[in-house]
C-alpha cells in the first residue's frame, strides 16, 4: 500500500460552486479538517469558463460573472484554511470505510473522511445520444466543450455554427461565438418552447439576429472530414421528423445544447441510490444519500438553473456532513417518502427522516410541461402540508415549495404527494 | 414615428410591450404590466444598453487568456467596437478581480475589469 | 523518403499488416505504405471485432483454411503481441422449425468445413447459456471457436512489431500506381504523391482501392465497391448484454445483424450491409439504424437505444464477382502479388501472411530469417486496468500518468504522451481515441477533447489549429481567439 493516505473529518468532491459551499459551511459547522479534491488545476468548477454575468443576484445581490461568484467562495476557503487538493481525481469510493481512492501526479491517494460530500456536477449529452444520423465529421461539439476550447483554451472551434438544443449553454455561446467574429446561422429547438430563460433568448439571439427554429430538429450532418452542413426538419407533437419540411444550412460547426446529466460513476462506485428519473443520488432533507455519511449537493443530485440556489442547498450538506462527522447528526427511524404527483418530474429531496428535521426544508422539482395558472400542494395523505398559486410554471426553471421542520417531524408514515394541478383539472 | 416592440426579460410573464416615439423621446408605451417592465421597455427604446463579459489576452497567467467583463452595461450599439478595443488589449500582472484593463472605454465611462485573478 | 526498398506493401489494414510483420522475420527491405494518417485502412478499424472460425466459408476454399488456421493461431499470437483476446463462441438463435432446419445445413457446413465443435442447442440450453434471448426461440447452434479481440491494439501489434523489427512505415502516403518494365512487365517501382519507391515486389492489400492499383499492372478481373455497415455501441455492463456472439441466420449476403460483446465489455449491435458507390462514405442514417435495432431486439428483447454511446458506420471492401479469395502472383507481371477480396480480413490475417510469404518464395525472393527476430511485443500499460499499486508505482516513476485526462475511461497523461511517440504513432484525435479509447466513452470526448488536442499540439510541436480529428481537412479547431 502506498503511504499516501490522509485523513479528514469532511472531504468535498469536486470544488465547483456546490463543493466550495459544502466545504465552508462544513468548517462553520466545526469540522477541523476539511479538503476539496478536484481534478482541474484549479478551484471554481465550471463556473470558470462562464465569463458571462448573471450569477449571485440571489445569494450576493450582485450580478457577477462565473468566475468572480466562485472567487467569493474560494477566498473564503482560502481564509478559513480549507485544504485543496488540486489536479486530482476521485476514482472510486469505498462507501462501507468512506475511503475516496484518487490519485495526482504525486500518486495514489486515500482519504479517509467521517463523511463525503459528492459535488461532482455534471457532463452535457452527447450527438450519439439523440442519435442524430449522418456522418462524423470534426466540427461538432458540446456547447460547453466549445466554451472550455473558446474561455479556457483560446480557440474558436468555427466559423459558420448551428447550435441544436434552446438551453442556455447553448443560448450563451450563440452570443459568445458571434461576438468572437464567427457567424451562428441558427437555432433548433426540438421543443415548441424555449428551453432556457427567455433573457437569453432577447439578449443572445434576437440582439444578433440569429434565427431561432421551435418544434425543428436536426435531421442529418453531412460532412466527410468537417462538417459542411446539416439538415432540419420541423416535427410533429411527438416530435418525429414530418417528411417534407427538411432544409439545410451550410455551417462548419454543429454545437449540441441539449441537456446535462449529474455525473454519478464515482458515486456508484460507493454503492449510493440513484434515482433513476435525474440519474442523481437519492437524498434525504440533510442532503445525505441512503449510504450513510455520504451527502450529494449541487448538479451531481439534479440540474439546477441558479448557482445561487447550488450554494444555498450545498450549504445544507456541509453543514449535515460535519455534524454527521461529529456525530451530532439528527436521526430518525422514519422515513417518509416524497414523490412526485402530477405534472411533476422529480423531487429532491427524494425522502425526509420525519424526527429529524431541523429546519425549514425546501423540496426542489421540475414540472413536466409548462402551465398557466396552477396550485401546487403538498399532502401527506389527507393533510395538506403546502399549497399555494402561480402564473407559470415551464420545465426549464426549477421550482420549489418549503415546509415547516416541525410539520414535517409529526409525520408518522404515508408519503409526501407534490401535485400541479392546472386550473381546469382541479375542478 | 419609431416604433419597437420589446420582450421584457424581468420576470417569467414576458410581457410583450410596445413602445412608439420618435426615437428619442416615447410617446406611447402599452403592454406592460408592472413599473419594472416599463422602466425595461423604456430603456430598450430610448438607450438599450448590454453588459459586455469576455475574455483578454493575459501575460503571465496560468492561463493564456484571462476573464473580464464591463463594470456597467455599455451602450448596445458600441458593443462591437468595444470588442475590437478588447481584442488589442493585454492583461498583465498583478492580476485581481475588479482590476481594470481598459479604462472609460471608447468614452462611455465604462471600465472593463478583470474577474479572476 | 525513403525510395527503395525490396518488397512494397500497399495498405495498413489487417492484411497489410500482418504481411508487414511475417515478412519481418526475414532479411528484407520492406515498406508499409498507407494513404490515411493512421494504420487500420477502412474496414479493419471499423467492425465487430470478431475472430471468425472459417465455419460458414465456402467449402473446401482457401478462405476457409486461412480463415480456421488463424483462428487457431490467435490466443497465442495475441499473448505474445499482449493484444486482449476472448474466445466467447457464437449462438446462432432460430426463431421457427423452419430456421431450425437451415441451422441443420450450417451445423453440417461447419463440420465439414473442420468445426467438430459445432452444437445444437435446444431451446433450453439456449435460454440457459444467455438468460436474455428472446423466450420465443426455439433452439440454436453453438460455435465455440468464435473469438473477439481488440482490434486497434491488434493492429498497432502488427505494425509496432513489424517496425520493431525494421519494416519502414509510411503514413499519409497514397500509392497511385505500379510501374514495370516496358519489355517484359516487371515490377520496377511504385509511384506514390510523395515520389516513386523502387522495389521488387508490391503486395497489393489495399481492399477497396484494389482494384485501382491492379489496373495500373493492366490485370483486373474485379471490382471493389464499398458496403457500409452501421453499427450501434451500447453501454458497458449492461445486465441484458449477451457473454456469446448472438446471430441470427445469414443472409445470402451477410451474416446478419450481431450482438457482439466487445472485449472492454461493451455491446456492439449491427451491422447493417448496404451496397454504396462512395468508397469514403460512411453515414448512418435514421431508416437503417432502426431497422438494425428492430432486428437485434428479435433475439434480445431488452436492448434500448436509450443504452447507446455511440453509432458508427464501417466500409467493407466487397468485390465483384465474389470468388474465393485473391491471394496470388500474377502470371504476367513478376513481381506483383495481390491479396484482395477477402471479406474478413481480421480473421484470416495471419494466415494471409503466411501464404503471401510462401508464394513470395515460390516467386524467388530470397527468404533468409533474421536471427534475431524479436517475437514479442508490449502494449502500452493502461491505467485504467492498473491496481492501486501499479498506479501509485507508475506514477511515482512518471508523474504524468497522475494527470488523468479522459474521466470516462480513466486514460491518464502518460498513456497519451507514450500513444504518441511508440511505433506508429497517434497524430490526431481519432487516432488517440482508438489506441487508448479517450473520447470512447460516456462523454465522447466532451472533456477528454480540449485536454487531448493541447497534448498534441505540445508533443508534435505544431500549434493547436493543425490537429485533425483524423485525416487532413478534419481540424478540430477554426482559429487562436486572442492573440
Amino acid at each position: 500500500m502506498s503511504n499516501s493516505e490522509y485523513k479528514y473529518d469532511v472531504a468535498v468532491i469536486g470544488a465547483g460552486p456546490a463543493g466550495l459551499a459544502a466545504a465552508l459551511a462544513a468548517k462553520k459547522e466545526g469540522a477541523e479538517k476539511v479538503v476539496l479534491i478536484e481534478r482541474d488545476f484549479r478551484p471554481g468548477g465550471i463556473l470558470e469558463q462562464c465569463v458571462h454575468t448573471g450569477f449571485g443576484l440571489k445569494y450576493f445581490g450582485e450580478e457577477l460573472s462565473g468566475p468572480e461568484y466562485a472567487y467569493r467562495f474560494i477566498k473564503k476557503c482560502e481564509d478559513k484554511r480549507i485544504e485543496m487538493m488540486l489536479n486530482t481525481m476521485a476514482l472510486n469510493i469505498d462507501g462501507a470505510n468512506r475511503v475516496i481512492h484518487a490519485v495526482n501526479q504525486n500518486g495514489a491517494v486515500q482519504i479517509k473522511a467521517g463523511a463525503i460530500v459528492l459535488s461532482m456536477g455534471c457532463r452535457e449529452r452527447t450527438r450519439a445520444q439523440i442519435v442524430i444520423p449522418g456522418s462524423r465529421p470534426a466540427g461538432i461539439y458540446t456547447a460547453g466543450t466549445a466554451q472550455r476550447f473558446c474561455n479556457v483554451q483560446n480557440h474558436i472551434v468555427g466559423r459558420e455554427i448551428v447550435i441544436v438544443g434552446s438551453g442556455d449553454i447553448g443560448m450563451i455561446m450563440a452570443r459568445r461565438m458571434t461576438l468572437e467574429g464567427a457567424k451562428v446561422k441558427a437555432v433548433v429547438e426540438v421543443m415548441p418552447y424555449l428551453a432556457g430563460l427567455t433573457r437569453n433568448r432577447v439578449q443572445c439571439l434576437d440582439d444578433f439576429g440569429i434565427p431561432l427554429y421551435l418544434s425543428h430538429t436536426v435531421v442529418n450532418i453531412e460532412g466527410k472530414r468537417r462538417v459542411n452542413r446539416v439538415t432540419v426538419a420541423k416535427v410533429d407533437e411527438g416530435r418525429q421528423p414530418i417528411k417534407g419540411t427538411e432544409f439545410d444550412i451550410d455551417c462548419d460547426t454543429v454545437l449540441l445544447s441539449v441537456g446535462l446529466i449529474p455525473e454519478n460513476e464515482v458515486s456508484k462506485s460507493a454503492g449510493v441510490e440513484l434515482d433513476p428519473v435525474t440519474k442523481g443520488p437519492l437524498v434525504d432533507q440533510n442532503m445525505m444519500t441512503r449510504t450513510p455519511g455520504i451527502f450529494a449537493c449541487g448538479n451531481v443530485v439534479h440540474v439546477n438553473d441558479l448557482v445561487d440556489n447550488v450554494s444555498t442547498e450545498s450549504e445544507i450538506a456541509g453543514d449535515s456532513a460535519a455534524k454527521f462527522a461529529k456525530g451530532t447528526l439528527k436521526g430518525a427511524d422514519n422515513e417518509i417518502s416524497v414523490k412526485p404527483g402530477t405534472l411533476v418530474r422529480y423531487m429532491v429531496p427524494r425522502f425526509i427522516e420525519a424526527g429529524g428535521v431541523e429546519r425549514e426544508t425546501k423540496m426542489y422539482f421540475r414540472v413536466t410541461e409548462p402551465a398557466k395558472n396552477v396550485t401546487i400542494e403538498a399532502k401527506n395523505g389527507e393533510e395538506t402540508l403546502y399549497h399555494s398559486r402561480k402564473k407559470f410554471v415551464n420545465p426549464g426553471e426549477i421550482e420549489h415549495i418549503q415546509i415547516a421542520a416541525d410539520q414535517l417531524n409529526r409525520l408518522k408514515g404515508g408519503d409526501i404527494v407534490v401535485n400541479v394541478i392546472k386550473d381546469e383539472e382541479a375542478r | 414615428m419609431i416604433g419597437k416592440e420589446v420582450i421584457c426579460v424581468i420576470c417569467p410573464s414576458s410581457c410583450h410591450i410596445s413602445v412608439k416615439g420618435d426615437g428619442k423621446t416615447i410617446s406611447e408605451i402599452t403592454g406592460f404590466t408592472c413599473k419594472r417592465g416599463k422602466e425595461y421597455a423604456e430603456n430598450e427604446y430610448i438607450a438599450p444598453k448590454r453588459s459586455l463579459a469576455t475574455t483578454v489576452k493575459a501575460e503571465g497567467y496560468s492561463c493564456p487568456i484571462i476573464s473580464v467583463r464591463s463594470n456597467k452595461p455599455l451602450p448596445k450599439e458600441k458593443i462591437t467596437d468595444a470588442m475590437e478595443v478588447i481584442r488589442q488589449a493585454v492583461a498583465k500582472p498583478p492580476f485581481y478581480v475588479g482590476k481594470p484593463v481598459i479604462e472609460n472605454i471608447l468614452d462611455t465611462g465604462v471600465d472593463i475589469v478583470l474577474t479572476n485573478q | 523518403m525513403k525510395n527503395e526498398a525490396d518488397i512494397v506493401i500497399v495498405g495498413a489494414g489487417a492484411i497489410g499488416s500482418a504481411i508487414a510483420r511475417e515478412l519481418s522475420r526475414y532479411d528484407l527491405d520492406v515498406i508499409l505504405v498507407e494513404r490515411n494518417e493512421d494504420i487500420g485502412g477502412y474496414a479493419s478499424k471499423c467492425n465487430s471485432a470478431t475472430l471468425c472460425s472459417g465455419h460458414d466459408a465456402p467449402l473446401n476454399s482457401l478462405e476457409t483454411r486461412l480463415t480456421s488456421a488463424s483462428n487457431r493461431a490467435y490466443e497465442e499470437i495475441c499473448k505474445k503481441l499482449d493484444v486482449s483476446y476472448k474466445r466467447t463462441g457464437m449462438i446462432y438463435v432460430a426463431h421457427n422449425e423452419e430456421e431450425l432446419v437451415r441451422l441443420r445445413a450450417i451445423k453440417k457446413k461447419a463440420i465439414l468445413n473442420g468445426e467438430y465443435n459445432a452444437e445444437t442447442l435446444s431451446k433450453e440450453k439456449v435460454h440457459e447459456l444467455e438468460p436474455s434471448i428472446n423466450p420465443d426461440i426455439v433452439g440454436g447452434l453453438l460455435i465455440p471457436n468464435e473469438a473477439i479481440v481488440d482490434v486497434m491494439e491488434l493492429l498497432l501489434a502488427f505494425v509496432e512489431n513489424a517496425m520493431d523489427n525494421g519494416v519502414t512505415l509510411m503514413l499519409e502516403t497514397k500509392v497511385t500506381g505500379i510501374n514495370t518494365d516496358p519489355v517484359d512487365h516487371h515490377v520496377v517501382s511504385v509511384s506514390t504523391d510523395k515520389g516513386d519507391i523502387k522495389c521488387k515486389f508490391v503486395i497489393n492489400a489495399a481492399a477497396i482501392y484494389a482494384d485501382a492499383l491492379a489496373k495500373s499492372v493492366g490485370f483486373c478481373d474485379y471490382y471493389n465497391y464499398p458496403r457500409t455497415g452501421q453499427f450501434y455501441v451500447l453501454d458497458k455492463n449492461l445486465p441484458y448484454a449477451p457473454k456469446h456472439i448472438v446471430v441470427p441466420l445469414p443472409t445470402p449476403i451477410s451474416r446478419g445483424r450481431l450482438l457482439t460483446p466487445s472485449i472492454e465489455g461493451n455491446l456492439l449491435v449491427g451491422p447493417s450491409a448496404d451496397n454504396m458507390t462512395d468508397r469514403e462514405d460512411t453515414k448512418t442514417d435514421k431508416e437503417t439504424l432502426d431497422s438494425i435495432l428492430k432486428d437485434c431486439r428479435k433475439m434480445i428483447p431488452a436492448i434500448s437505444p436509450m443504452d447507446s454511446v455511440t453509432q458508427f458506420c464501417g466500409v467493407r471492401p466487397a468485390i465483384y464477382p465474389k470468388t474465393d479469395w485473391r491471394i496470388r502472383a500474377i502470371d504476367g507481371c513478376k513481381g506483383y502479388i495481390e491479396a484482395v477480396g477477402i471479406n474478413q480480413g481480421i480473421s484470416g490475417a495471419p494466415g494471409v501472411a503466411k501464404y503471401v510469404a510462401e508464394i513470395l518464395d515460390d516467386e524467388g525472393l530470397e527468404m533468409i530469417e533474421k536471427k534475431n527476430w524479436i517475437s514479442e511485443r508490449k502494449a502500452i500499460r493502461r491505467f485504467a486496468k492498473m491496481t492501486e499499486e501499479e498506479r501509485d508505482a507508475v506514477i511515482r516513476e512518471n508523474p504524468k500518468f497522475g494527470n488523468i485526462i479522459c474521466r470516462c475511461e480513466t486514460v491518464s497523461e502518460g498513456e497519451i504522451i507514450e500513444a504518441i511517440h511508440k511505433g506508429p504513432g497517434a497524430r490526431s484525435v481519432d487516432a488517440i481515441k482508438r489506441r487508448l479509447r479517450a473520447g470512447m466513452g460516456r462523454c465522447q470526448g466532451g472533456f477528454c477533447g480540449p485536454r487531448v488536442v493541447e497534448i498534441l499540439a505540445r508533443e508534435l510541436n505544431v500549434s493547436p489549429e493543425e490537429i485533425c480529428k483524423n485525416e487532413k481537412g478534419s481540424e478540430m479547431l477554426a482559429r487562436e481567439n486572442r492573440k
